[in-house]
């Protein structure tokens, strides 16, 4: 009772003041001793008697009461309060009365800051409307401005487009002046009209090599202007990486040997098989050995390919005449040309590498370089390697844009050998992954069109059919069948070996590439 | 007998070229400046190959190409074509419609003339 707040006092049946807390003794500034058996008028105000009345009336009635009184301090001060109370009872009886009083001083203090906050706020609210106006202003300003920026930023993609287009139109009408000059100087070169002299040839060829550069040139503007304009179209297949970078190296022997360079391969004695476009990667391996001979006088040049988790990592690195610190940050931009000071029989265009990166970003690779001056270069590259099912995924929608770009239908059929976990533990996972590349020989043969394409893991064999509707599907599909059914009686399988085919159909039962893989099964059923 | 091989293209000054250069090397010419020039010339002088530019008047390669397939006269004729816009879908569009070879400007000679006497059988 005497931790309360408010100020709390019992009043005997005899109006005398029974118990009192420390809040209220702080309220009213006496000491307990002093109030204690006192009669209650001593700290009620006088003129409020009548109330008193009430107040003692309770002892007959025992209801609660909340009312407004005045308490009276020990100097005669007054405080306005307000008390809430409940008569005490013992065995039926009345035995006192308990109050509760509330200093209204402080609340009405709160309530005058209450008013005086609500003025406040209703200022505050009135700035508000205003910045709210204000702000509705400034709203329009930027929808304004932000419609500016748009169209500023449609001008910027259409002068960029325009850039693309005077690149690529440029590039293309200069191929037929340079046709002509090439050919017509070519074949004063090549004694057609005529013996020439000795020096008149070395002059001739000295044109044609310069025309073969403004060629290379206008070929790299072209390539680069399409990347830049995301215009490239990459023709992706499954290519071996490792045949690929052996094939590019040998046709470089020459160079190497003529330069009296050491070439060192590392290559895995494995195929990777990558899902890329082959002429791109072939550009980016031409490209890192040419720069590599170009700018070593001496030493080696090492050629590498890692299989590693997720990517295949390749570098190409030389024992040349390497990068400042300063330049290896330029590297991958257009018209650097680094190392110009070094005598070189050919020049470049400064487009080779800037390239290169296009290349392997559109294969979703990443390119660096690291490089001491004096000491040599080294160029690496990544190339993604897609597990079956992300490259089924991919043929699929690749398949599906063509297919709501011509308007045309599209059927996807997956064969994949039933029970194929029974089959391994029985046969051998060799065994099922030679019957399944036997069968994709098969489809391979049987396929009539250019743009049918199948694709297989070592369970199952996806094949794509553009331009072909359900009907047409099955068909393909029962030939297939027949023709497996055929080899593996050959082959004394047939026992063992059932192949399942299911068929989706775009627009029949599928709109989605989801649907389509869907329709097929495809999603629980192929393998990582 | 020298096998006869038609120029098609609306550059006067590369059709020059190219008849100088195969004359030199034993072929039989014959030329053609547009699209209907070529379809003409592709019947009546049945030239054992074409070389074909993509872009010229009064139509295209490509409408050569249709209507040489359309007629049992020239459906059989080789075509190698020779453009200065060697885009992927061109390749693959020509590759489709049968052309034997595909060969961007600037050509070199030295690549020109084994595709010819590959197609040719020589």
């Amino acid at each position: 009772m005497s931790s309360m707040t408010d100020a709390l006092i019992v009043v005997n049946p005899d109006a005398t003041l029974r118990s009192v807390n420390r809040a209220a003794l702080d309220m009213l500034d006496y000491k307990e001793e002093e109030l204690i058996g006192q009669p209650v008028e001593t700290i009620i105000l006088q003129e409020e008697g009548q109330r008193l009345t009430c107040f003692q009336n309770i002892f007959v009635t025992g209801v609660t009461f909340n009312m407004g009184l005045t308490f009276l301090t020990k100097q005669r001060k007054r405080i306005p309060v307000n008390i809430s109370g409940a008569a005490i009872q013992q065995e039926g009886k009345i035995i006192g009365i308990v109050g509760v009083a509330r200093d209204m001083r402080q609340i009405r203090t709160s309530i005058s800051e209450w008013e005086e906050k609500k003025t406040e706020i209703e200022e505050r609210g009135k700035k508000s409307v205003r910045m709210q106006r204000a702000m509705l202003h400034i709203m329009g300003d930027l929808d304004i401005s932000n419609k500016e920026i748009g169209k500023a930023n449609k001008e910027l993609q259409k002068l960029d487009q325009l850039k693309s287009d005077f690149v690529s139109t440029v590039s293309h009408e200069l191929r037929s002046p340079l046709t002509v000059t090439r050919e017509a100087i070519s074949q004063v070169l090549d004694g057609v009209c005529g013996e020439i002299n000795e020096e008149q040839k070395q002059f001739l060829f000295m044109s044609i090599e310069g025309i073969d550069r403004l060629a290379r040139l206008i070929e790299n503007l072209l390539d680069i202007s399409k990347i830049e304009s995301h215009k490239i179209d990459l023709k992706r297949e499954l290519v071996d990486i490792v045949s690929l970078a052996k094939e590019v190296s040998s046709s470089f022997a020459f160079a190497f040997q003529s330069k009296g360079l050491v070439a060192k391969y590392n290559f895995p004695k494995d195929k990777i098989e990558l899902y890329v476009d082959k002429d791109r990667i072939i550009q980016i391996f031409v490209n890192l050995m040419s720069n590599a001979v170009k700018f070593t006088p001496a030493g080696y040049i090492e050629i590498s390919i890692v299989d590693k988790e997720n990517v295949v990592e390749c570098f190409v690195s030389d024992t040349g005449i390497g990068i400042s610190d300063e330049d290896l940050l330029k590297v991958f931009d257009k018209f650097e040309q680094f190392g110009r000071e070094f005598e070189c029989a050919e020049k470049g265009t400064g487009l080779g590498l800037a390239i290169s990166k296009g290349n392997i970003e559109l294969h979703r690779g990443l390119i660096w370089a690291e490089s001491k001056l004096g000491q040599g270069t080294k160029i690496s590259f990544t190339l993604p390697k897609y597990s079956p099912r992300e490259l089924f995924k991919e043929y699929v929608t690749n398949g599906l844009a063509k297919a709501i770009k011509a308007g045309a239908p599209l059927s996807i059929i997956v064969f994949e050998v039933k029970y194929y976990d029974t089959l391994r533990e029985k046969s051998g996972q060799d065994k099922i992954a030679s019957i399944v590349h036997s069968l994709g020989q098969l489809i391979k043969t049987d396929l009539r069109r250019k743009s049918d394409i199948s694709i297989k893991d070592s369970r199952a064999i996806l094949v794509v059919l553009p331009e072909t509707d359900k009907k047409c599907a099955w068909a393909t599909a029962d030939r297939l069948k027949s023709s497996f059914d055929d080899y593996l009686s050959k082959e004394g399988l047939v026992k063992d070996v059932e192949v399942d085919s299911r068929i989706a159909s775009f627009p029949e039962d599928a709109q989605t590439e989801e649907e389509l893989l869907n329709g097929v099964q495809l999603q629980e059923n192929i393998e990582k | 007998m020298a096998k006869k091989i038609l120029i098609v293209d609306d550059d006067k000054r590369i059709v020059l070229l190219l008849a100088s250069r195969l004359k030199a090397n034993n072929y039989e010419i014959a030329v053609a400046y547009d699209a209907l020039q070529a379809v003409a010339q592709a019947f009546s002088e049945k030239p054992d190959l074409i070389l074909l530019d993509m872009k010229m008047p009064a139509g295209s390669g490509v409408s050569v190409m249709d209507d040489l397939r359309n007629s049992t006269n020239t459906a059989l004729i080789p075509v190698i074509v020779i453009t200065a816009y060697p885009s992927i879908e061109i390749q693959q569009k020509v590759k489709e419609m049968g052309a034997v070879g595909f060969i961007s400007k600037p050509f070199k000679a030295e690549d020109l003339l084994p595709r010819i006497r590959k197609v040719l059988g020589e």
